[in-house]
């Protein structure tokens, strides 16, 4: 499933991309089914009924019964979970028991803020890892590479919430030049949407680098130890020239396979920073989800979750696929 | 390496450029002229006044929903649907005349039909079915006039019907046209309303057109917030206007000056410790006084609110309250003699000095000898004073051989907890206008925050309380309440130590607004942006 | 932080070219020294209470009487250092020995005797893998209520996936190798294989494995702590000292540096060595 256990089977002969596309999503459907179970058997298992938690101080028996009812938490669970599933076949992700609000809609609501700061984080990783990871992989050993491997080492030590508090502190605060957290609508504002993304996307994409940086470094190392590199250089060709044209071109297979593990570490990430900025992302959605006992939603963005997983994996595996023709030709 | 670090360049001096580009545009602005934002908690309990009573719901809800009474700047009570009212002269009926002008968002007027309405739904309510319970009909004079007939006089009946969020003026046609209206109401009759609302991220409100007087402000960004240590960075860098702030924030932003300004509300809103009076170790009114005793309210002051605020040796209600006269029953010299008057009440209880440190029962009715004194108290997890509270709680009790064990609780879970008794001791705070208020909500039974604070049901006390808010004159109501705080404060249904002072941060381009009362909108209506 | 990330650490060096210069190294381990000093000896060297509030003394600077001066609770924030590293020792360790109890045998099961048990035990794992770790963690905090126990399950429990999978693929390998092969047609018993070639061809990588996932477990509980999910107060732990002080980050910003330093620390003294062991297995195995 990782982009690096892709090498065991030789799917990739000629014509049979489409047919290995294929059987790699419809190998996604029992994983989702699975995680369906997990999340429904989990909701189940939090102490404390999610219409109390809901209603707070008015516990009243007769709304409470009648909220039940209306969400089928009065049903045989065998039931219950048989609905859902249903629902969810047709597109219904069911109500969130907090706000009464169709999940969907929800969910939706929050996916452009999500891809915003993504977006932004994702960029923000790329100029600072790639460029990082490209140094230090083409000559391993030198006091660069020295450098940049002890500076990966140390941003991995740093927790994520606590950067992003210095960077609030120093950028808001002191400098003045970014609001501290919030989010607009790009629609609404554009200029203070992308001002507000600018805090949260540094913080995400500066956590996360250390990571893409490390794996650009590995996946360099191995292609410029080709015997084609030394070679070129004996020809005098530029250095720049060798470590585009040559040994990114041919180090990008693994470069899209490190980008898929970096997106997880992405999604992950989101989680903390997003509580940090109070960025309306699925982050806290899911946070909230789970300290609110709201069953449906906590069923609904564990399948969202897996399903991002899955696209992402296979994303990144039939792009390295399409990119490498070595592989395919092997 | 040339090449890279000539990109790594290139790269820096783009991210340079774009960060002073979008800082260059504007000055810290939200948007163009009428629009602020607001961070708030997000309303956990839903929007439906007859079931929402927390704050978080109730400052969303006076925004969208208006009352017939409310307060303005001074305290006073003025009309707000309402443009007059009448009392008959023994208190039992009132006589409310509508503003002409006052509209539901949607443009229709709000009549006495709507009122009557509200009024019969709101009985039904848990929430004012306390407060109305002595009201009996609701009678159409026309459509612009309503007459309200109560069971016993009351003088406060024009106090009640102005409770911000809850005594709402509902349309009537709109709730009864929608099975699930309150997921997103529609034609309000406050001075905004709910244009969108994006759970966990943020609820937008826009002007009503047709409310009397129309708020300057036209658009709120109603951003949803459980986390107020942000806040005072928020307001400074311009990612909002109106935030709650933590107190040593408050004192940073005082003593920079200038940037923001810092509001503080002087309003009555007791912080208290609330207890499980049915069972050991607090049926015991000896184990309740030594609590009294043994808290360190100044110390508290000092450490949860950098020594703003203020303390409470008995009363409950504040000394500028009409109501209000001096009652210091647990103000001592020395910390030394509060601890040797709590521990000599604690041996008297049958709590007695163990060797690990804990006190244990000898003796005590349903507790078996030897059982450790010791007690878990939650807080609300997003509440940052209350963790501290429980803190120096905990340190203060252990000095008279009670173990105390802080617990961070689910802020969305607390309430309905407390209500069902869940907790042996637990931390509180809410907010009330005035004595009729506090008495009536807390004390009484069904009161509105009955359940969540004294756990009362005494019909004695009801009729008590039901004479001072029926009293003919003020003077007879302040022997009755004078009385009342001296019971409150030997028997001690719950610990009131000292009140919360809400500090709120206010960006600089926001004028006229100041600090709110009991999660009234009036005070956002007059302010403007500028 | 997360699972997947965790891979980069470990399959980092494949190709280590030249011998690096061991400077890291004694960084990393003086660091590491230093953090140890501080889990063993440093409630003694401190010898304050770490739990004593003084409230006329709040945010006092570091002086003779508070090394690293006192709290918002006037705390005594070395004190609270000093015994949070044991909470924040006690977590990881634990965190690691959960997941290793279920990962090692787990993998080692699945990758040798493959055939039925194989598949679902990967299938689950997969299932696992496919939800954030940070978020199966909130999960479980979610279950069983924020605290110091909680911490270590809901940590161990969210590595496990990912180390399974990891020790299963190496198990493959080492059992593919010829003197494996060799030692089954010699007629030596599963079991025998097992102990001898598996668990030794396994060792590198459970140590290298282990050194990272402290590293990790530390970092989660700061993130659970910063989401409130994590060791609650007053009990004085690194990630609960920092999520505490960020309260109060715009007043008194030095708490949050202050408590930032020995996560920091420790983590990159961790990272170090465990970047510096790696090289040292891949060069014995290259050799």
């Amino acid at each position: 499933m990782t982009g690096t256990g892709a090498g065991t089977t030789d799917p990739w002969e000629e014509g049979a991309m489409l047919r290995y596309a294929i059987r790699r999503i419809l190998l996604a459907v029992p994983l989702l089914f699975g995680l369906s179970v997990l999340s429904f058997g989990y909701v189940r298992l939090i102490p404390g009924d999610p219409i109390t938690a809901m209603l707070g101080v008015n516990s009243n028996p007769t709304v409470v019964a009648q909220l039940r009812e209306r969400f089928g938490l009065d049903r045989p669970l065998l039931n219950q979970y048989g609905d859902w599933l249903t629902g969810m076949v047709r597109g219904d992700l069911g109500v969130s028991f907090r706000s009464q609000m169709p999940i969907s809609t929800i969910i939706v609501d929050r996916i452009p803020a999500t891809l915003q700061l993504a977006g932004a984080a994702l960029l923000v990783t790329l100029l600072i890892a790639i460029p990082a990871g490209v140094a230090a992989g083409m000559r391993p050993g030198s006091r660069l590479d020295s450098m940049i491997t002890s500076a990966t080492l140390f941003g991995l030590a740093v927790p994520a919430f606590f950067l992003g508090s210095l960077l609030m502190l120093l950028l808001a605060l002191k400098l003045r030049l970014v609001p501290s957290q919030g989010y607009v609508p790009f629609a609404d504002d554009p200029a203070q949407s992308l001002r507000l993304t600018l805090l949260p996307a540094l913080t995400l994409g500066l956590a996360i680098s250390p990571y893409l940086a490390r794996l650009t470094r590995s996946a360099v190392v191995e292609v410029a130890q080709e015997p084609f590199v030394p070679f070129a250089r004996a020809k005098g060709l530029a250095q720049r020239k060798i470590s585009i044209g040559y040994v990114l071109r041919n180090a990008l297979p693994s470069l899209v396979a490190a980008l898929g593990l970096t997106i997880a570490s992405l999604i992950a990430g989101s989680i903390v920073v997003e509580a940090l900025f109070n960025w309306p992302g699925m982050g806290r959605l899911v946070v909230g989800a789970v300290t609110e006992r709201d069953y449906a939603m906590v069923q609904a963005l564990v399948l969202i979750y897996g399903a991002l997983f899955i696209v992402v994996n296979l994303a990144g595996e039939l792009a390295q696929g399409l990119l490498d023709p070595r592989v395919r030709l092997s | 390496m040339r090449p890279t670090t000539a990109s790594v360049a290139v790269l820096l001096l783009v991210g340079a450029a774009a960060l002073a580009g979008c800082s260059g545009s504007e000055s810290g602005g939200n948007g163009a002229g009428t629009e602020i934002t607001m961070l708030q908690p997000e309303p956990s309990q839903g929007l439906d006044p007859n079931v929402a009573a927390a704050d978080a719901s109730r400052i969303p809800m006076a925004m969208m929903y208006e009352t017939l009474t409310e307060r303005d700047a001074d305290g006073k009570l003025v009309g707000a649907l309402a443009e007059k009212w009448e009392a008959s002269a023994d208190n039992t009926t009132y006589t409310f005349t509508l503003n002409g002008k006052a509209g539901f968002s949607d443009g229709s007027p709000v009549t006495a039909e709507d009122v009557k309405f509200s009024f019969e739904r709101m009985k039904t309510g848990d929430v004012m079915k306390g407060l109305l319970s002595t009201l009996t009909t609701v009678d159409v004079v026309d459509p612009k006039t309503v007459k309200f007939t109560l069971s016993a006089p009351s003088r406060i009946f024009p106090e009640t019907v102005s409770r911000p969020g809850s005594a709402a003026i509902l349309s009537k046609k709109a709730v009864e046209a929608k099975a699930d209206y309150f997921t997103s109401p529609t034609a309000t009759s406050g001075p905004w309303k709910l244009t969108s609302y994006i759970p966990k991220g943020s609820a937008i409100f826009e002007v009503n057109t047709s409310y009397p007087t129309p708020p300057k402000i036209t658009k709120i960004r109603y951003t949803f917030s459980e986390d107020p240590s942000g806040h005072a960075a928020a307001i400074e860098s311009g990612s909002g206007d109106i935030a709650n702030i933590g107190y040593t924030d408050a004192e940073r932003l005082k003593k920079s000056g200038g940037s923001v300004q810092v509001l503080q509300s002087d309003t009555l809103a007791p912080l208290f410790w609330g207890w499980d009076r049915t069972k050991a170790p607090f049926s015991d009114k000896n184990v309740r006084q030594a609590v009294a005793y043994a808290v360190d309210r100044e110390g508290r002051q000092t450490a949860c609110w950098s020594g703003t605020g203020g303390v409470t040796y008995g009363n409950i209600l504040r000394p500028w309250d009409p109501n209000y006269v001096e009652i210091s029953t647990y103000k001592t010299a020395a910390r030394a003699e509060s601890v040797s008057k709590a521990k000599a009440l604690l041996d008297a209880a049958g709590w007695v000095e163990g060797s690990g440190g804990t006190r244990t029962a000898k003796g005590v009715a349903g507790v078996a000898d030897g059982t450790p004194f010791k007690v878990s108290v939650p807080y609300e997890s997003n509440w940052p004073a209350a963790g501290c509270h429980v803190q120096v709680l905990q340190q203060n009790l252990k000095d008279i051989g009670i173990e105390v064990t802080p617990e961070k609780y689910d802020p969305a879970a607390y309430w309905g907890d407390v209500a069902k008794g869940k907790f042996t001791m637990y931390h509180g705070g809410a907010g009330a206008s005035g004595a009729a208020d506090l008495y009536q909500n807390w004390f009484r039974t069904g009161g509105s925050l009955t359940a969540l604070t004294t756990h009362l049901a005494d019909p004695a006390l009801d009729a008590k309380i039901d004479r001072a808010l029926g009293a003919g004159s003020t003077e007879d109501a302040k022997t009755i309440f004078k009385e009342l705080e001296q019971w409150q404060a030997d028997e001690l249904p719950m610990l009131v130590v000292g009140y919360q002072w809400p500090q709120v941060a206010v960006s600089k381009r926001v004028k006229n607004f100041t600090a709110p009362l009991d999660d009234d909108s009036y005070s956002l209506v007059r302010a403007s942006v500028g | 932080m997360t699972a997947p990330a965790a891979a980069i650490l470990v399959e980092q060096p494949r190709v280590a070219v030249r011998r690096r210069a061991p400077l890291r190294t004694v960084v990393g381990a003086a660091l590491g020294l230093l953090v140890v000093v501080t889990i063993l000896l440093g409630p003694w060297l401190v010898g304050k209470d770490p739990y004593a509030i003084n409230i006329d003394n709040r945010f006092a600077g570091p002086g003779a009487a508070h090394w690293l001066g006192t709290d918002e609770l006037g705390r005594d924030v070395a004190s609270r250092i000093a015994h949070g590293a044991r909470s924040t020792a006690l977590i990881a360790l634990g965190a690691v020995a959960i997941a290793s109890a279920i990962a090692i045998p787990l993998g080692v099961l699945t990758g040798f005797l493959g055939g039925w048990l194989d598949l679902v035990v990967t299938r689950i794992v997969d299932l696992f893998f496919a939800i954030p770790s940070l978020l199966v963690a909130i999960g479980v905090v979610g279950l069983f209520g924020a605290s110091l126990t909680t911490t270590v399950l809901a940590l161990g429990l969210s590595y496990w996936p990912f180390y399974t999978r990891l020790v299963r693929s190496a198990v493959v390998g080492i059992r593919s190798r010829p003197y494996v092969d060799a030692a089954r047609v010699l007629g030596a018993s599963r079991l025998r294989v097992i102990r001898t070639d598996i668990l030794t061809g396994l060792t590198p990588l459970v140590l290298v494995q282990t050194t990272v996932l402290l590293g990790f477990a530390i970092l989660d509980e700061a993130a659970l702590g910063f989401l409130g999910l994590g060791v609650q107060p007053p009990q004085a732990s690194w990630g609960s000292r920092l999520a505490e002080s960020r309260e109060f980050m715009l007043s008194h910003p030095e708490l949050a540096l202050v408590a930032s330093v020995p996560i920091v620390v420790a983590v990159f003294a961790i990272n170090l060595l465990s970047d510096a062991l790696r090289d040292r297995l891949d060069e014995r195995r290259v050799s």
